[in-house]
């Protein structure tokens, strides 16, 4: 009760504590607040955080307008971070340190969103249904051969839309439409569930292909944990896909600084931070995700799937301006 | 003091109505395309007829299920009565969409049910039959099973408190039990049903978390995607509003199959205690159809969780779980003493005042938030604290992000439980009663709390603990108005369950049900034991 009062009595007075940075995130407590506890004892920085849906924290930041309390945001996706940009709400920041760190492609051009880690979309197949190399890339998920065989979740999902995205940036809007119309007849049920839905439905021989974002599979598989799938374990094959031509499309979480930050200083040392090797193997041996920092090996968990990761290298912002004709292409098409 | 009365009534009103206006204008505000792509895209269409067929599918299930378990449990000699009274309120601490994720883990392709029919049988998947859950019947199997315990527990009350003169009457003329219960009891407990079902199809209208796991495209899809793929919130509300327009029908319809026709009980303190005796075949399928709901409803899943949980119960002594706890239990506490109170002070103005069209708009206005997705409430609000507080206070005092915008997003939703609850058994108190309370000089305040409150003090202690449970389990409106660091159990475990870790999820879901199985020991204890 008193703890309550207190905080509606710190909330209400206005907030001028000194040492602290102000936190909007729509990646998931669980995996960022014990990184950001690490920075709270290296730095004796008060690090205040609050977890928000991803289209709700663009949408209370646009209307907070120049009061917003948040000094720093995390997001997930690429179109979500680039929506942050285009609505005008972060500021440039110039850090050598980050640019180190960080490589060209998963930043934006005029240092206003960062990429912090990174994880592909995968192709996978059941090993009693397909033989290795029958499938390599994203154009074959059109393939006749795979009628009635593709499990993939629903076009409300981000990922997806990034994907498709990314195709239409490469392909052009002709390819694209005729891949999606094959695409959707190729779905072996209307889409449901989320990404580890289809591994495991896969696994169950409910299709013989199916994609979803790379680190689901690695926590699926893990040797040990509530999450792990002996099922998926037996049966399901991770492909690296279109490794011989443009490299696999890859999606990001990060952030960037907000526009009216009022402990900016401290929001750019948290930034350094997520990007500093000490964080960057933090998320790799977490999430499955790749680290964006070159110096991190890549933990063999990850490695295990294939090695080195050939990466598209187009910069990201491409992708996200695409997005909203990708929605509409995957809607004419009927993909649900 | 009735003008006092008054004035408060309209402050209140208009305070919780705020959001709704809000949703409604929003047609007057510029927004996006995403409306109007929506239609040209042929979605909305679809969308409105699985919403349709999933509201009243399932509320009339639950019906079913709740009416007829209300009548066995609190007028017959059904086995272990006493057992079955109250483990029949338990599904209600299952919270939809976590049930929806068991029965999804538990009956899909690569459930262990599965599993085993495929190594056992050497078949593929694909050449076997098995139910597809992932399907409007399975939402609407989920919906009902745990959303039945209103109609229960609203009907139980109905029938237990039916005055013994009428059926003692029914039997004279020679009636059946079974044609007392079809043609006198259901009639009676009528209005205390209907408030039952009504919040069980203004919730699955609403439910979001069930619909799109299963992938079912529905209204509340509509909803979420114009404001997560297309940035757009007011399109959002835009769409809500229509969700208004199916309440206004349902509640006229209700209204005007009525008529004219009051049910008053006039002798409440004399209420009914004859038992009927079930015939022996009859007494045991009863007996198994019970228990069977409440084995899916409630034992099933709370088994899984458990199962679940096992193996990680250091989670349970984590700071960030404790602190979570702590914040669920006092917002569920606060948020059901403000909705109860205001309920009970809107119910009794509306009871004298119910020709007042003004008063009539406004209650209908602020009592209907149930029917909105919470999340639609909650942007409303935040949009408007936002508004506040940059154009009058200039940015000095921080409205949202505080205790204050969950509690009114929270009240301004569970008012519809407690306004309907009290309103409907007012309406069974005589204003015979009234009149002659007045002759005695009685004053309106001295009437409510003389003789309304101990009439009714029982729903108000039914709507109280509801609420308190739906506080507990409610997600969109803490989620995006609570301030920095303040997290609740339900929080904690959708994140986990969003990012498709569920096993690890099971903890928090764990204490959730726990606690609000606290204030189901309660109504039991308290109020179903009761002779």
């Amino acid at each position: 009760m008193f703890k309550l009062l207190a905080i509606i009595i710190t909330l209400l007075s206005f907030q001028a504590l000194a040492n602290e940075v102000n936190l909007y995130s729509a990646q998931k407590e669980y995996l960022i607040r014990p990184i950001l506890n690490k920075f709270e004892k290296n730095t004796g920085i008060k690090v205040n955080m609050v977890t928000i849906d991803k289209s709700a924290l663009i949408s209370r930041l646009k209307n907070e307008g120049k009061n917003t309390p948040a000094d720093l945001v995390l997001t997930v996706d690429i179109g979500n971070i680039y929506q942050l940009k285009k609505n005008n709400l972060l500021q440039s920041v110039n850090s050598k340190i980050i640019k180190k760190q960080i490589p060209k492609y998963l930043r934006d051009p005029e240092n206003m969103w960062f990429g912090l880690t990174m994880s592909f979309r995968a192709i996978f197949y059941n090993k009693d249904k397909v033989a290795a190399g029958e499938i390599a890339n994203y154009e074959d998920l059109s393939d006749q051969k795979w009628r009635n065989s593709l499990l993939i979740r629903s076009s409300s999902n981000i990922y997806n839309q990034s994907l498709v995205a990314s195709f239409l940036a490469h392909n052009g809007e002709e390819k694209t439409k005729k891949w999606l119309k094959s695409l959707v007849a190729n779905m072996a049920r209307s889409p449901q569930g989320g990404d580890s839905s289809q591994i495991k439905s896969l696994a169950a021989g409910e299709g013989k292909i199916a994609v979803a974002n790379s680190y689901y599979f690695g926590k699926l598989t893990l040797d040990k944990g509530k999450i792990q799938n002996k099922l998926v374990k037996d049966k399901v094959k991770i492909i690296l896909p279109n490794q011989d031509n443009r490299g696999a499309h890859v999606n990001i979480r990060g952030g960037g600084v907000t526009k009216y930050a009022k402990n900016k200083e401290n929001a750019i040392k948290l930034l350094e931070f997520l990007a500093s090797d000490e964080a960057q193997s933090f998320f790799a041996n977490i999430n499955f995700e790749y680290p964006v920092s070159k110096n991190i090996a890549i933990p063999d968990s990850i490695k295990k799937w294939g090695n080195n990761l050939k990466s598209d290298q187009i910069n990201l912002e491409k992708i996200a301006k695409e997005q909203e004709r990708a929605i509409y292409l995957m809607d004419k098409a009927g993909w649900r | 003091m009735s003008k006092i009365f008054k004035l408060l009534f309209i402050i209140i009103t208009l305070t919780l109505a705020i959001p709704l206006i809000f949703i409604t204008f929003s047609w007057f505000f510029d927004s996006g395309d995403s409306f109007s792509y929506l239609i040209e895209q042929n979605l909305l269409f679809l969308y409105v007829k699985n919403s349709l067929i999933i509201a009243f599918s399932s509320s009339i299930l639950a019906l079913f299920i709740g009416v007829i378990s209300a009548y066995l449990i609190s007028s017959t000699d059904i086995f272990c009565k006493n057992i079955l009274r109250w483990i029949l309120i338990l599904p209600i601490a299952i919270p939809s969409y976590v049930a929806a994720i068991i029965y999804d883990e538990l009956f899909s392709s690569f459930g262990p049910i599965q599993n085993f029919i495929r190594d056992f049988t050497n078949l593929e998947y694909g050449q076997y039959w098995f139910i597809d859950i992932s399907s409007i019947g399975g939402a609407i199997f989920i919906l009902a099973i745990t959303l039945y315990p209103y109609i229960y527990l609203l009907s139980f009350n109905a029938f237990k408190t039916q005055s013994k003169q009428s059926i003692e009457s029914a039997k004279l003329l020679g009636l059946s039990n079974f044609e007392i219960f079809y043609r006198l009891r259901l009639l009676m407990a009528r209005p205390m049903i209907f408030v039952g079902v009504f919040l069980v199809m203004m919730e699955s209208l609403a439910d979001f978390g069930v619909v799109s796991l299963f992938g079912i495209s529905s209204f509340t899809t509509a909803i979420y995607r114009s404001w997560n793929d297309m940035y757009d919130p007011v399109a959002a509300a835009q769409i809500s509003s229509i969700l208004l327009i199916f309440v206004i029908i349902i509640l006229f319809l209700e209204k005007y199959s009525r008529k004219k026709s009051k049910y008053y009980n006039f002798d409440q303190y004399c209420a009914n205690n004859e038992i009927v005796k079930l015939p022996k075949y009859l007494n045991i399928i009863s007996f198994i159809f019970c228990l069977l709901i409440v084995f899916l409803g409630f034992i099933l899943p709370f088994a899984i969780i458990i199962y679940w949980s096992l193996g990680q119960l250091e989670i349970f002594f984590d700071q960030y779980v404790v602190d979570a706890l702590i914040n669920s239990v006092i917002l569920g506490l606060f948020v059901a003493m403000i909705s109860v109170i205001i309920g009970l002070l809107i119910a009794f103005i509306m009871r004298y005042n119910n020709k007042n069209i003004i008063f009539s708009i406004l209650t209908f206005i602020a009592s209907s938030g149930y029917a909105i997705p919470g999340s639609v409430v909650a942007v409303s609000i935040l949009l408007l604290l936002i508004k506040l507080q940059n154009n009058i206070f200039d940015g000095n005092i921080l409205l949202i992000g505080t205790i204050f915008a969950i509690i009114w997003a929270c009240s301004f939703r569970f008012l519809t439980i407690s306004y309907n609850n009290i309103s409907s058994s007012l309406n069974n108190i005589t204003p015979i009663m009234d009149d002659a309370a007045k002759i005695l000089g009685r004053s309106k305040f001295s009437i409510l709390t003389k003789l309304h409150i101990p009439a009714i003090r029982q729903i108000l202690l039914i709507s109280f603990l509801l609420i308190f449970v739906d506080t507990i389990k409610e997600l969109p409106a803490t989620l995006l108005l609570r301030p920095f660091n303040f997290n609740s159990l339900a929080i904690r475990t959708y994140e986990l369950a969003n990012d498709e870790l569920i096993q690890y999820s099971a903890p928090t879901a764990l204490l959730m049900i726990v606690i609000s199985l606290l204030p189901i020991w309660f109504i039991n204890k308290y109020f179903l034991m009761k002779k």
